[in-house]
């Protein structure tokens, strides 16, 4: 009987551990991105593609 | 900065197609995916005009309005991205989009077609800038490695313009000029008639 009701606790852990968090939003706010955030660009970055804008010039 | 901007100069394209195979060669897009197309109207008579199309990265995007699960965003550049993790696949920014943007890896009613996948701007998309992760889904991310986007940058005739909308519009304005005739915006004398087209 301990056994089974040990393998029990131990199957139900297993199957709790499959509900961890996600990076998915849960919750869902009308008109608002909720997904992952982007990495913003530096402004040395931006200068650098301003400059590369220039060259389109040529 | 300005937001970043495509402009395709009609008096230039030469409808080589060099930008939608530069486009798919980059970014290593699947079979029967274009993110970007040429678009010939008049062909093969007097007036023929090409038009290099993809994401026009639109500051009041359709395809962010319609979206039922929020997937697209902006950046702080004007560029329109979206998160495939939260996209369903319905099709409705598709139907949205007056470009024809947004593009489907399957063929199939609504959620059997997969995630929708457009022009990123060569940004990349919300994973970890140049990551493998980031590449498989979205591409690669020329703009964090300081360069613009390859369609633009390859671009033989110089047609395709890319970039800080300040400086494009300065660099077309300048051919304007230089040509000595109209606006030479394609489709500007249809949008407003009389107006120095």
């Amino acid at each position: 009987m301990r056994i089974i009701s040990l393998t029990l606790a131990l199957a139900g852990a297993l199957a709790l551990a499959g509900c961890k968090d996600t990076d998915r939003p849960l919750s869902y706010n009308k008109g608002v991105y909720g997904g992952k955030a982007d990495t913003k660009l530096q402004a040395k970055q931006l200068e650098t593609l301003r400059h590369r804008g220039m060259q389109q010039a040529q | 900065m300005a937001r970043m901007k495509f402009l395709c100069d009609a008096e230039r394209c030469i409808e080589c197609n060099a930008c939608v195979t530069a486009c798919k060669n980059e970014h290593e897009i699947p079979w029967g995916i274009n993110r970007r197309r040429v678009v010939t109207i008049n062909d093969g008579k007097p007036g023929e005009r090409s038009i290099s199309v993809a994401c026009m990265h639109c500051s009041d995007a359709p395809c962010m309005a319609v979206c039922p699960v929020d997937c697209f965003y902006q950046t702080d550049e004007g560029v329109v991205l979206h998160s495939k993790d939260l996209c369903i696949g319905c099709g409705y920014c598709f139907y949205a989009c007056p470009f024809g943007a947004p593009q489907y890896p399957q063929v199939g009613n609504f959620g059997s077609r997969g995630k929708m996948d457009k022009c990123t701007f060569c940004a990349g998309g919300p994973e970890a800038d140049k990551s493998d992760t980031e590449f498989k889904k979205y591409g690669r991310n020329r703009l964090a490695e300081g360069k613009l986007p390859l369609c633009a940058e390859m671009c033989s005739t110089k047609a395709l313009l890319a970039g800080d909308g300040d400086v494009v519009s300065d660099i077309y304005r300048e051919r304007v000029v230089s040509r000595g005739f109209g606006s030479g915006a394609w489709g500007w004398g249809r949008a407003y008639p009389g107006q120095g087209a």
